[in-house]
């Protein structure tokens, strides 16, 4: 199983990766290029891509979208001025071919932030009522503190346990 | 004439396609009851297990075909700050079916006051709704006259009805689904006399 980790720069990518495969908080750098690592959940083995984030970078995304199985869309609940930036990117990429059979969670991250954006604000601020053909799920996290993010997975594995 | 006539036969006849939005409270079945559809109509289809799903805060979509037509399901989350997102689903909608948990009956007034707002909608007031009244096969399950009897629809002009169900074991699940082409068929034969009365005047 193919999931690739997608969104803007400083959502938590990465943070998540790793809280993924090593159940821990790890110091990440801005990442420039891509961290692929192995996640056994719940029996199921994922290999799961994190992409870099960064404007510039973003467009390298397209590179690995073949025989993707789901995409982990991650959002800074907390950054309401891109917000709009990130649907943009969102609404390019489900666009593409590639990732027509592919299922989508959100991770409405960084919920620890007070004042942050709830899953129904992230829902609007991303356009998500106009995604009608896909099964989509969102989910609230907090990469650093761990949270949500069994909840997500538990889902992923479930969902694609079943499309196998 | 022949671009009317023309124009509404592909509006009734020819579209194949209906969308249906699932609605209600949290935790009322909805999920369940769009899996069991699935389950019901479409081959070789592993149903998720019900003790599994966990509440939806986003979409799931299901397609369903029956006979000539094709059911296309959104199932929507039901808990309370995602029911404003709704009616943003309800432009493209032609029927709408509304799941109750029978059992709880403590939660009727909520359910009551939903369904007005629901049905306060114009676009809803004019489509066929189905009433989904779920957990009926549990012990205490409120009947489904208790339930119809706190639904208000007074300005609602489309078919309505109110069905008890279960979307553990799958009773009249499948009558479900087949209310919307049915309903949506009787339409077809109102419109069409209508038509021809007025063909006739000409």
């Amino acid at each position: 199983m193919r999931i690739l980790i997608l969104g803007l720069d400083g959502a938590g990518k990465t943070t998540i990766l790793y809280r993924l495969q090593v159940g821990e908080v790890i110091n990440t750098i801005p990442t420039i290029g891509f961290n692929v690592e192995q996640v056994e959940y719940k029996n199921l083995k994922f290999q799961v891509w994190d992409l870099g984030g960064q404007t510039s970078i973003r467009p390298y995304w397209r590179c690995y979208y073949a025989n993707t199985d789901a995409i982990i869309y991650v959002v800074d609940s907390a950054d309401r001025d891109r917000v709009g930036i990130s649907r943009q990117e969102l609404v390019a990429m489900l666009q593409e071919d590639e990732l027509q059979g592919a299922i989508l969670a959100v991770l409405a991250n960084k919920q620890d932030i007070a004042g942050c954006l709830t899953p129904a604000e992230v829902h609007k601020a991303l356009g998500l009522e106009a995604l009608r053909n896909r099964t989509f799920q969102i989910f609230k996290t907090s990469a650093s503190k761990g949270e949500g993010l069994d909840e997500a997975m538990e889902w992923l594995a479930n969902q694609l346990q079943q499309k196998k | 004439m022949y671009t009317l006539s023309a124009g509404l036969w592909e509006k009734f006849f020819k579209k194949k396609d209906y969308y249906v939005v699932i609605v209600g409270l949290d935790n009322a079945g909805k999920t369940t009851f769009l899996e069991q559809t699935k389950s019901r109509f479409v081959k070789d289809y592993g149903m998720l297990n019900p003790a599994r799903i966990t509440s939806t805060v986003g979409l799931n979509i299901g397609k369903v075909e029956l006979n000539n037509t094709c059911l296309n399901f959104w199932d929507l989350g039901g808990q309370e700050d995602l029911r404003s997102l709704w009616s943003t689903y309800f432009d493209e909608a032609n029927a709408l079916i509304f799941v109750v948990d029978a059992t709880r009956p403590d939660q009727f007034q909520v359910v009551s006051d939903v369904f007005k707002d629901v049905m306060s909608n114009e676009l809803i007031q004019r489509i066929p709704v189905l009433v989904a009244v779920n957990k009926s096969e549990m012990e205490g399950a409120a009947p489904a006259a208790e339930v119809r009897s706190v639904l208000h629809d007074d300005n609602h002009s489309g078919d309505l009805a109110v069905l008890p169900v279960s979307a553990l074991e799958g009773t009249n699940i499948d009558r479900c689904s087949f209310f919307i082409p049915t309903t949506m068929g009787t339409l077809v034969s109102k419109l069409d006399s209508w038509f021809e009365r007025y063909e006739g005047k000409s």
